[in-house]
């Protein structure tokens, strides 16, 4: 028996889902409904809070499932499923935000709520004041709050924000959120290391002194993080 | 130019010292780590409040909405991947059936080659009726030099002498003496 048979065999006895998955290989429709009603609202909950819009994520997310069925075939267990899935979501996602990119590239004069280029983001003040107006004041302190977390998460580059839902919102472990995002578990610790100091550094400001996230995309420093 | 690297060292391990409270709270320090870095904890007060302020920040993460996908959104997923799924049968099917057709020419290509083989095998091959079919003539003929008369032959080989060809004539074929006459002492009565 090789190494990767005897790996493959030991996912299929520890993770139910990459036994489902093994189902949905052999066509099993049933299989791959219960696979999808477990993960769909996980993975539309990290795509929406890494793009900022939620319609952009169901659309990944059925990009993903669709992925995730044509390559059935192909499919031999070499993770738990949950990595692999979102390992799938993170090319997915990576795909989507360069080709947003290409086009806000090819279209200079963007006009004012074009949501082409990078995921778009509403001002935070606009949308403070559009509540303040309507919420009470328990209610705004909420949303407020959840707005406030949202710009902060805004303000990281995309590899830190992946990092940070997925360690967050999946419980990764390092390895895990390594093997998903294609770095060593070394460059992980970095980069969440920096995105944790990032989010810190904004919370306070708003907790402190009131000052709000500024909501833009932090500068891409892929290719250091990619390189530590 | 000592005081940039002096810098950059501190500011290295000032990152790593940030990572490793990360990696503590992320509960990602091997057992022997997390006990140097809790003694270390212990006995530092800015390494605590540093410790406490990171973990505040990081639940406020807690205040993101979890999203909670509609029934709608299941099964219009379900249906696109069905409609996929009918696509890649109908690409299938559309293929024309090639069993048939590739175990036919495999066959044929088997015993194409076999005869192939056989053929070179027989071209190439030494055998015994070859020397027979180059003697044909003499074969054909065997009848006809078996009346040649002994004189004849020795005739043939006294030639070949002449001709300074040594082929040491058989004594047989030397000339013979002229047999007794009828009458003679020793002759026929």
């Amino acid at each position: 028996m090789t190494v990767g048979e005897s790996s493959a065999q030991s996912y299929e006895l520890r993770d139910p889902d990459v036994r489902l998955m093994l189902e949905v290989r052999d066509d099993n429709a049933a299989a791959f409904e219960k696979l999808m009603l477990r993960y769909q609202s996980r993975l539309v909950t990290v795509l929406e809070h890494l793009t900022g819009r939620r319609d952009a994520a169901e659309d990944l997310a059925q990009e993903v499932f669709l992925r995730i069925y044509r390559s059935r075939k192909r499919y031999v267990p070499g993770s738990k499923f949950s990595t692999w899935l979102f390992t799938i979501a993170n090319n997915v996602a990576s795909n989507a935000r360069r080709s947003r990119a290409r086009r806000k590239e090819r279209n200079i004069t963007p006009t004012a709520g074009d949501d082409t280029g990078a995921w778009s983001q509403a001002p935070l003040e606009q949308m403070a004041q559009a509540k303040s107006a309507f919420l009470p004041t328990r209610q705004l302190d909420k949303a407020e709050m959840r707005e406030v977390v949202q710009r902060a998460l805004e303000t990281l580059n995309e590899r830190q924000r992946m990092a940070v839902l997925l360690c967050k919102f999946e419980g990764m472990s390092y390895l895990e959120i390594a093997e998903t995002m294609d770095m060593s578990p070394q460059a992980v610790k970095s980069l969440l290391s920096r995105a944790r100091d990032n989010l810190r550094d904004v919370l306070e400001a708003y907790l402190e002194r009131g000052v709000m996230p500024a909501g833009s995309e932090a500068a891409d420093d892929e290719t250091e993080e990619a390189t530590s | 130019m000592n005081d940039d690297r002096r810098n950059s060292d501190l500011s290295t391990d000032s990152s790593d010292q940030q990572a490793e409270l990360h990696a503590y709270l992320d509960g990602e320090l091997a057992p022997d780590e997390r006990s140097r870095f809790e003694q270390r904890l212990a006995a530092d007060s800015q390494l605590q409040a540093e410790l406490h302020r990171q973990q505040r920040a990081w639940d406020l993460l807690d205040a993101l909405p979890r999203s909670d996908v509609s029934a709608k959104f299941t099964q219009t997923t379900v249906e696109m991947i069905a409609l996929d799924a009918e696509k890649e049968l109908a690409t299938a099917e559309a293929k024309p059936d090639h069993r048939w057709f590739d175990l036919g020419l495999l066959t044929g290509g088997v015993l194409a080659a076999a005869l192939g083989g056989f053929l070179l095998t027989d071209a190439v091959r030494p055998r015994p009726d070859d020397e027979l079919l180059r003697n044909l003539p003499a074969v054909r003929d065997l009848d006809d030099l078996g009346r040649t008369e002994p004189g004849e032959t020795a005739e043939f080989f006294r030639s070949l002498q002449a001709a300074n060809i040594s082929f040491p004539a058989p004594e047989k074929f030397a000339p013979q003496p002229a047999p007794p006459q009828r009458g003679t002492p020793g002759g026929p009565p």
